[in-house]
């Protein structure tokens, strides 16, 4: 638990934990944790009503409505993500340019310019030993 | 019990991609085939992979161990590839290697909120990347004393 309060709440872990836990399946009822005396009662009626409900669920005419707000969520969703993801990344290269010295990209481009030119180098020599 | 996060690696790869694209001038496509790979390979080595997003545990060492899994498949099977240089630019050689180095950074920095590494280590890191043999373990342990 602990672990999980050090992420932020607007992250993506917040998904991962809703599916972990997901309280919304028939199947989860809170008194399967409850006393063992009246155990045998409480874990039989969840059963039935799942089964019930299960039952009752495949009778009712699939809803296009549902279906729509399902996809609309589910769009809505995904485009948070990417979003949220883009912000994360945006905010750790932002963190980068705010360190002292000189910038990385800078760093990068000259590195790859001293290698290209050893490499041409190198193939003018090889090229001249050749000739 | 550690807790579980979701880290949409793909996502943050193709967000590094692109701000690669408009610091060094380039135009870089991803081959999603290699993505694909990538994407078994982290399934192989046990990660909880769903779709474009993996499932990790939030203690730092396995953060740090994931971070290190993705850089390590990113520089060994090069998934970016420059597909045009404008004249006022230059190919950069090692660009799979910097976003190797880049999107393991990210990681730590968004999800282990730490991230003490030097920018100016990116670029020297990267090109030993790209000519030093690295495994997964030795780039966690880098990346472990480097970063956190």
């Amino acid at each position: 638990m602990t672990t999980e309060s050090f992420e932020n709440s607007n992250s993506p872990s917040a998904y991962a934990s809703s599916i972990l836990t997901d309280h919304s399946t028939p199947d989860f009822n809170p008194h399967f944790v409850s006393s063992a005396d009246d155990e045998n009662h409480v874990t039989e009626q969840p059963v039935q009503n799942s089964i019930k409900q299960r039952q009752t669920a495949s009778l009712a005419p699939p809803s296009p409505q549902s279906d729509q707000e399902k996809t609309n969520t589910e769009k809505q969703h995904s485009l948070t993500t990417t979003e949220q993801v883009e912000a994360e990344v945006d905010a750790f290269f932002a963190h980068l340019s705010s360190q002292p010295g000189k910038s990385w990209v800078e760093l990068a481009k000259e590195s790859n310019q001293k290698q290209i030119e050893e490499i041409k180098k190198w193939r003018a020599q090889q090229q001249s030993i050749g000739s | 019990m550690a807790g579980t996060t979701t880290i949409y690696w793909e996502l943050i790869l193709r967000t590094v991609t692109s701000r690669l694209n408009s610091d060094f001038d380039l135009t870089i496509a991803i081959d999603q085939d290699i993505i694909n790979e990538i994407t078994f390979r982290l399934w192989s080595s046990g990660y909880a992979v769903n779709g474009e997003e993996t499932i990790v545990n939030t203690t730092t060492i396995d953060l740090v161990g994931f971070a290190s899994q993705i850089a390590f498949w990113i520089q060994k099977l090069k998934p970016l590839s420059i597909i045009h240089v404008p004249p006022s630019s230059t190919k950069i050689l090692n660009i799979n290697e910097l976003a190797a180095v880049l999107l393991a950074e990210a990681i730590c920095f968004t999800k282990v909120k730490k991230s003490k590494f030097p920018p100016q280590l990116i670029a020297p890191w990267a090109e030993s990347l790209r000519s030093d043999i690295h495994s997964p373990q030795s780039y966690a342990t880098t990346l472990h004393a480097l970063t956190i």
